[in-house]
């Protein structure tokens, strides 16, 4: 089992040179078809959508729920195979291969690594709906658990969320980031979506079929990124009123847009250990604040206790939440778990990427378990601060403060009020905006970096003037749909991807397989 | 007078360095110094190698055949730079300290390709190095 | 290699040109180079008319005890107007040199940046420039 397989590819069986399809125009470097029509499409797809709103409104509105609601099987089996793939890996032989050869060291330390990773890929939500799902849940369990049972309601709605916010999630991220990793660093491919599928594909993969997975992935991330803008400025500015009365007028929220792109371009012109790294760290910092204030201001031991409670109830309620077949509870299913996995597949491209790119010199076992396992603890014990005190605010102190938020929707607040029953709430309220808003400069210019790299062919050393092109376009993108509206329209879109991603990340994990075994490595 | 000098290189087109390189080895002889080419790669994969190990072995080829060619000691100093287009330049004053140099002889820019395009920036290095540097037009 | 080397300094300040005229010199002497010795005078004296007579001799004194017979050096003087560094790049077009050779000030209370002239005139020169410290 681990004698190598004859290698098919290597660093040496294809003659492409990356960079060799670019173009350099205006002193610029780029990769002649993504970028162009990546930049015309987006910017169609806006024009479009302003143009003609209803109608797209109510395309995507209904695209999307479709897409979620009968191809539900689809996803969850993909995540799914995802999840036991990744934990397949780690226990696997194949868990020793180290990414960019066996003599490679990491170009970072386990802590900035860290920080990268985490802040790149979740974030923004664990902040909104790290209070709002779990009450969510508890007042509506999903698998037939009984509300009025407030034990086992409190159980299932931490399950259901640590479910979406655990395994399922980072497995999808930890899939494309080993992927394109390992055929970067290990095989000398592009740092491009496209590199991952040269075992399927071979050399057409630099034509077409290439050229569509690429910019299907920039669309993907863009759109993603500019909507979760558009939209955090929403929810951002609605918590700014809420706790110091600022008017949540359109102009607060294109100021929010153009505050956290114009903290995103710096920290893209500073580089990626100047500035990602760094503001990832202190991003970090922040959350750790933010968490260890409320496991303290909250119910201490009840939190403590409850973080090992929940990780049990997570492992053993997993298998039914997972299963996608003969379920009654297809409200939950489609509104929340395959709506979730959508979106996860639809930014994987964009973490997976960054990822992949910061962890050169980890082995397949340490980059699981550092993308995968140790992600999905610290979920369990944010979800439980969080949630878990929320919880226990409605159920020991009957305050309905978070309930409220749930019932109008408003996730946004849940946060706030939460924290409002908690002593120091001014500090903590602030704090909280001040992370909401970090986090979003992190994605932006993690995700500026990525979309500036597929755009250049795969090369990460493109002029800086391309990588302030992106991180500006998805402001500005982020503006108009907000002022013209059109967020909902395009967020459906990029989540839309997610189903054919699904099946693409499918033959991805047979790709990186088929890589693993014929991977030098293996001889010793 | 000089013992150590270092030479940026850009694997990526050499053959528009020849006057810098001819320098760089002319000085090298006159002060019998040990001359160090000093190359950057990305950790992902460039035009010029799939690796950053393969981007060492290139440059140290490319160290061999000047050095017998021309007679000096020369030597190869790569190193991999994990965002060129903005650490670039600092970068290579870490490792220009790290090899000792005393003196850095280097290209004010690559003929026909624009400045910003270039993989280093002489004038930078010029005002922020603590050594002698040599900018050849 | 260099046919004529343009050498920037101020006789006011040596301390500034110290390695500068060594390296000037040696390279001079290696490949035949003609040496252009380069004084921008100090604004306070700065009147074209009187210039070269004020401060010619004084250079031609200097430059006839420092450099030996085999190496050809001339003499020139450019009024400082302000912006030296333009006078230097002038000064070397107009000589026809091929490389200058500068020293820079001791270094500033700001070590990360050298804001001499000879950075500058690394950048702006239109032949080679070499900064020695």
């Amino acid at each position: 089992m681990s004698e190598p397989v004859q290698p098919d590819f290597t660093v040496d069986s294809t003659d492409y040179e990356v960079g060799q399809d670019n173009v350099q125009i205006l002193g610029l470097d780029i990769h002649n078809p993504v970028f162009m029509i990546s930049a015309v499409t987006i910017v169609g797809f806006v024009i479009f959508t302003l143009m003609f709103q209803e109608g797209t409104a109510a395309f995507f509105g209904w695209l999307r729920p479709w897409l979620t609601s009968t191809f539900d099987w689809v996803f969850m089996s993909a995540a799914n195979i995802f999840v036991l793939f990744c934990l397949f890996l780690v226990i696997s032989p194949w868990g020793r291969i180290r990414l960019g050869g066996a003599d490679a060291t990491p170009d970072f330390s386990y802590a900035g690594w860290f920080a990268m990773l985490f802040a790149a890929g979740m974030g923004i939500g664990l902040m909104f709906f790290g209070v709002l799902e779990p009450v969510y849940h508890f007042q509506n369990p999903p698998l037939g658990v009984n509300p009025e049972d407030v034990e086992a309601a409190r159980a299932m709605g931490m399950a259901a969320t640590i479910f979406h916010w655990g395994l399922h999630p980072w497995a999808i991220y930890a899939v494309v980031a080993l992927s394109l990793a390992f055929f970067t660093f290990n095989n000398g491919l592009p740092l491009t979506i496209r590199s991952a599928f040269y075992p399927l594909l071979g050399d057409r993969v630099w034509g077409w079929p290439g050229h569509i997975i690429d910019t299907l992935a920039v669309f993907a991330t863009l759109f993603g990124l500019a909507t979760s803008l558009g939209f955090g400025a929403e929810q951002a500015s609605a918590g700014l009123e809420y706790l110091f009365g600022i008017p949540a007028t359109d102009v607060t929220k294109v100021a929010l847009i153009i505050a956290i792109t114009a903290v995103a371009l710096i920290s893209v012109v500073a580089g990626l250990e100047a500035g990602v790294k760094r503001l990832s760290e202190i991003n970090m910092v922040l959350a750790l604040a933010l968490l260890l204030f409320v496991i303290i201001a909250g119910p201490t031991i009840a939190l403590l206790t409850g973080f090992f409670a929940n990780a049990g109830h997570y492992a053993a309620d997993l298998l039914p939440l997972s299963n996608p077949f003969g379920r009654d509870d297809t409200a939950f299913m489609h509104g929340w778990t395959t709506f979730y996995w959508a979106w996860w597949i639809s930014w994987s491209p964009f973490v997976g990427m960054f990822i992949a790119r910061v962890s050169r010199g980890r082995t397949v076992r340490e980059f699981i378990t550092c993308v995968l396992i140790i992600p999905t603890l610290v979920s369990i014990l944010w979800m439980t601060a969080f949630g878990g005190t929320a919880i226990d605010q409605i159920v020991n102190d009957n305050y309905q403060g978070v309930a409220e938020t749930v019932a109008a929707y408003v996730p946004e607040l849940s946060l706030f009020k939460m924290l409002e029953v908690l002593p120091l709430t001014m500090v903590s309220s602030f704090l909280g905006i001040v992370l909401v808003i970090v986090f979003f400069v992190t994605s932006s210019d993690s995700g500026s970096l990525v979309i500036d790299t597929i755009t250049a062919g795969g090369k990460t050393d493109a002029p800086v003037a391309q990588r302030v092109f992106w991180a500006t376009f998805e402001g500005l993108v982020a503006i108009a749909l907000l002022l013209g509206g059109g967020l909902a329209s395009l967020q459906g879109a990029a989540i839309a991807t997610g189903f054919p991603f699904a099946v693409v990340l499918v033959a991805m994990c047979w790709c990186l397989f088929k890589g693993l075994r014929a991977d030098p490595q293996m001889a010793r | 007078m000089y013992k150590v000098i270092a030479v940026p290189v850009d694997l990526a087109h050499v053959d528009r360095l020849t006057k810098a390189l001819e320098t760089a080895a002319d000085l090298a002889k006159a002060y019998g110094a040990t001359l160090y080419y000093v190359g950057a790669t990305t950790e992902t994969p460039s035009s010029v190698a799939h690796t950053p190990k393969e981007f060492k072995g290139k440059l140290e080829q490319f160290a061999a055949e000047r050095g017998t060619a021309l007679g000096i000691d020369a030597r190869a100093r790569s190193l991999v730079s994990l965002d060129p287009a903005v650490d670039l330049d600092r970068d290579l004053l870490k490792t220009f300290k790290e090899i000792d140099a005393d003196l850095v002889v280097m290209a004010s820019h690559i003929p026909g390709i624009k400045e910003h395009l270039i993989s280093s920036n002489a004038g930078w290095i010029a005002s922020h190095a603590k050594i002698s540097v040599f900018v050849v037009r | 290699m260099p046919q004529k080397i343009l050498l920037p300094i101020d006789l006011t300040s040596p301390e500034a040109w110290r390695h500068a005229i060594d390296a000037a010199e040696d390279l001079a002497r290696r490949y035949g180079a003609t040496l252009a010795v380069l004084w921008v005078a100090p604004p306070a004296a700065a009147d074209p008319a009187t210039l070269p007579e004020t401060y010619l001799p004084a250079l031609h004194d200097f430059v006839a005890g420092r450099f030996a017979d085999d190496i050809t050096v001339e003499a020139h003087v450019r009024a400082d107007w302000g912006d030296p560094v333009r006078e230097i790049c002038h000064a070397a077009a107009e000589v026809g040199a091929d490389l200058i050779v500068m020293g820079t000030h001791m270094p500033q209370a700001d070590e990360s940046l050298d804001h001499s002239n000879a950075a500058q005139v690394a950048l702006q020169a239109g032949c080679s420039v070499w900064v020695v410290r």
